[in-house]
């Protein structure tokens, strides 16, 4: 029963597909209210995408805002026949490796930098920081995008699959191991 | 806190980092947007290398009214929208329609031509898709060795009306390099760049058979020194255009052919059919110089040759008449320890296969064995629809993707027939066909996942324009058929209509024995698309008896134990040699398999073993950077 609760919960997070496919429609009319609303429904998706690439809570967040000025700026080139979040993740995933490739920022971060994960966020609670910390720091990076894909977007692992250009089955064996590793790190049990 | 659902936890807190400042993005969301175009960002692909940093060129280019193209309106699928341009020293230029279908690929210069020979000349890459036909080319380009380099770079361009969909292009084509590089371990640099159209440019580039993305770097160049003449820097390489411009552009450098020549006369070995040289341009060194690497013999030779005089700056002379000393080699083969006048040790030529035995010259161009190795993207498309029997114009959506597998190169080609969707894996070097899988796409499944599910009770709503609805019994029948179960067995049965690309799909949801089932069924066909199951509550055991999920199809558990040490036989290392072993009990598509990972040295190893028989399902071997 707790599973249902907690899928009940989950399904009321995740955005919806036809009203994102609303949202980016009207968006490409110059509707700026619509733009407002997608950013407050996918916020925390495009964050996770970038996050997840970058590694580094300020680049990510950059990367966030011109997500969205980037969507304004090209919504009409959206098909609404496809899925929306995908698309949108997209634009993230495009800007967030092209900063990337700028910073040439590859390899761990500092203490300093995990520090500064909540640091910048008022609303980041001391366990969002140790979960976002746990995600980041005891997960490989294609383990970390498919669970910050999951968690926060809503896509099907499918639709994962093509955004990161794995095949499905990785991306299902990559999910799983690494829900098994949040949940180690959070009991403090170490698996053998 | 362990009651807690990490992936919700984590949703949440994503929710809390994201950055919450819709005033600033729509502070930036009125702008007009303009005629000129940032351009270019140059991509670093190793931390390792020397670094350099193109500045961003400035792009102001003059707006062709569009108004003025003369009137003639082409059908949407014919008429060219983008027109994209690779080059490195061979040019390339892909025209696409708006929908971004390759209309025409076109050899720019005579290195061009043959690079495309064995696509037909370019005519293969006629319409498909654009990422796919830049796949190919980029792919051709590292087989023939023309990124090979120590810094190599290739120039992408794109030029289009539109500069919203020219910056998205360029930014899709520059991640779809990148990934072909990388996964190449190439380290050469991306150089991009987005344009509007200008025919004053074209023609000059058509008059020095060069892409319009080449004589725009060109002219950046002729706007800081008004002496060059543009139909000479047109012979450059796009390395050494780059490293003119960010050096100011001093001069006109001699060129990588007269820097070979002047390295072949200063060794004696001019007309020597058995050297073999590689060049590289370091225009931006402040000795501006070109690195020339003779091979001869299994030796190798390095020169340094002045880039504005031709110069040679150091190097062994006359090579031939000193034997090379066995006491300087260099052990894997590596770079020379260059013998610079100054140097003391005058013979210290280095033999690089002496001690290693195979392929020469692993230090400077790491793949260079590809290209007697690398069967290429074209070879493996042609052994795939060799095997389906089909040509290539009687398949739509034709992907080629580079991969490698434990190290091995392979081709992942994927097209459509028939609707059906065929997926095979082929052998990078042998051209083998590894792995066959085909898939109906809208008619009923015969084979595969097994259920054809019931016929044609078309289903209820259907807006869908062309298939059929099964309807959610069906969809529900499907799933639970294919798990092996009854509706009564199972509890928080869920069933979900959705949509997916126009297609109908059933979500249908259910726990049975604290396993948590998630299938994503075809709406018209009530093939399984997806399969996923999950612990309903996530538990990692450590032997062999685990948790209550063991319910499904797997009878038996030949344990932890058994799994680690199949994995570590198969990467032949003992667990004593090994640090981070870990085993994790799992279900994957109702199968019980141990998850094993280690690492030794820097190298990650992940292992999918069958918890039934130890077979290995599935490896993957990463290095660790």
């Amino acid at each position: 029963m707790l599973i249902g609760a907690v899928i009940q919960t989950m399904e009321q997070e995740i955005p919806d597909r036809q009203a994102l496919d609303r949202l980016l429609i009207s968006t490409a009319h110059g509707e700026q209210e619509a733009l407002a609303e997608l950013y407050s429904r996918t916020r925390g998706a495009v964050y996770g995408m970038s996050l997840s690439i970058l590694k580094n809570a300020h680049d990510a967040q950059d990367v966030t805002q011109d997500t969205f000025v980037r969507i304004w700026e090209s919504a009409e080139q959206y098909k609404s026949s496809g899925s929306p979040m995908a698309w949108i993740l997209t634009v993230a995933r495009n800007l967030a490796l092209m900063r990337l490739r700028q910073s040439s920022r590859i390899g761990g971060l500092t203490e300093e930098e995990w520090d500064a994960i909540p640091a910048d966020a008022p609303a980041v609670t001391a366990e969002d920081r140790d979960i976002l910390q746990t995600a980041l720091a005891t997960l490989k990076d294609a383990e970390r995008q498919v669970v910050l894909l999951h968690a926060a977007s809503g896509l099907k692992f499918r639709e994962i699959a093509a955004l990161l250009e794995m095949p499905v089955s990785t991306v299902l064996s990559k999910y799983h191991r690494a829900i098994q590793k949040m949940h180690a790190h959070l009991k403090g049990v170490e698996t053998l | 806190m362990t009651e807690r659902n990490p992936e919700q936890m984590l949703a949440q807190a994503l929710n809390h980092a994201a950055p919450d400042d819709l005033h600033t993005v729509l502070s930036q969301c009125g702008a007009k947007k303009g005629n000129v175009i940032d351009m270019t960002e140059a991509t670093e692909r190793s931390t390792n290398k020397k670094k350099w940093t193109l500045g961003l060129i400035a792009a102001v280019l003059a707006l062709v009214l569009l108004g003025g193209a003369g009137g003639i309106f082409y059908h949407q699928s014919y008429a060219v929208a983008s027109v994209v341009s690779l080059d490195v020293n061979p040019s390339i230029e892909l025209r696409a329609n708006r929908n971004e279908k390759v209309l025409s690929c076109a050899a720019m210069n005579d290195e061009a031509a043959a690079l495309l020979a064995d696509m037909n000349g370019g005519a293969d890459l006629k319409g498909t898709e654009l990422d796919v036909a830049v796949n190919a080319i980029v792919g051709s380009l590292l087989r023939n060795g023309y990124l090979d380099g120590l810094s190599s770079a290739i120039l992408l361009s794109v030029e289009d009306d539109d500069q919203n969909r020219a910056v998205r292009i360029q930014e899709e084509l520059v991640a779809i390099v990148d990934s072909v590089l990388k996964d190449s371990s190439n380290e050469a640099s991306v150089l991009s760049q987005s344009l509007t159209a200008d025919s004053e440019l074209k023609a000059r580039a058509k008059e020095s058979n060069i892409s319009s993305g080449k004589a725009y770097l060109i002219d950046q160049i002729i706007a800081k020194n008004g002496n060059l003449e543009f139909d000479r820097l047109a012979t450059l390489s796009v390395k050494e255009l780059r490293d003119l411009l960010k050096a100011g552009a001093p001069g006109m450098p001699i060129g990588i052919e007269a820097a070979k020549q002047a390295a072949l006369e200063y060794a004696g070995v001019k007309g020597n059919n058995a050297v073999t040289a590689d060049v590289d341009a370091e225009l931006d060194d402040p000795a501006p110089h070109y690195d020339v690497d003779l091979y001869l013999s299994g030796n190798e030779y390095e020169y340094h040759i002045n880039a504005y005089t031709g110069e040679v700056l150091s190097g062994q002379k006359n090579i031939l008449s000193v034997k090379p000393t066995p006491d300087t080699q260099t052990p894997s083969g590596g770079n020379i320890g260059t013998q610079t006048p100054s140097g003391g040790n005058t013979g210290t030529q280095t033999p690089s296969g002496g001690n290693t035995g195979n392929s020469g010259n692993t230090g400077n161009t790491g793949s260079a064995g590809n290209k007697t190795t690398d069967i290429g993207a074209s070879a493996a498309k042609a052994a795939a629809l060799k095997h389906a029997g089909l040509r290539e114009n009687q398949v739509t959506n034709l992907r080629v993707k580079k991969d490698y597998d434990d190290g091995h190169i392979e081709y992942d080609v994927d097209f459509i027939y028939n609707n059906t969707e065929y997926e095979y894996t082929i052998h990078g070097v042998t051209g083998a066909v590894i792995d066959c899988e085909t898939e109906l796409i809208h008619k009923k499944a015969s084979t595969g996942n097994g259920n054809s599910s019931s016929s044609g009770n078309s289903g209820n709503s259907g807006n869908s324009s062309s298939s059929t609805d099964i309807g959610a019994e069906a969809a529900k029948a499907a799933a639970l058929k294919h798990a092996g179960l009854r509706e009564n067995q199972v509890t928080n049965l869920r069933t979900k209509k959705d949509y997916d690309d126009g297609h109908i799909e059933y979500d249908v949801d259910f726990i049975y024995n604290n396993t948590e089932y998630e299938y994503t069924i075809h709406g018209a066909t009530g093939m399984v698309l997806d399969c996923d199951t999950e612990p309903v509550r996530g538990q990692s055991s450590s032997g062999n008896g685990g948790n209550g999920g063991s319910s499904s199809s797997t009878t038996t558990d030949a344990g932890a134990e058994a799994a680690k040490a199949a994995a570590l036989k198969h990467a032949g290392l003992t667990a004593s040699q090994v640090s981070g072993l870990r085993v994790e009990r799992d279900y994957e598509r109702g199968r019980l398999v141990y998850e094993v990972e280690f690492r030794y040295g820097r190298m990650e190893y992940d292992y999918t073993i069958d918890a039934a028989n130890g077979a290995i399902l599935d490896h993957e071997r990463d290095y660790d950077d």
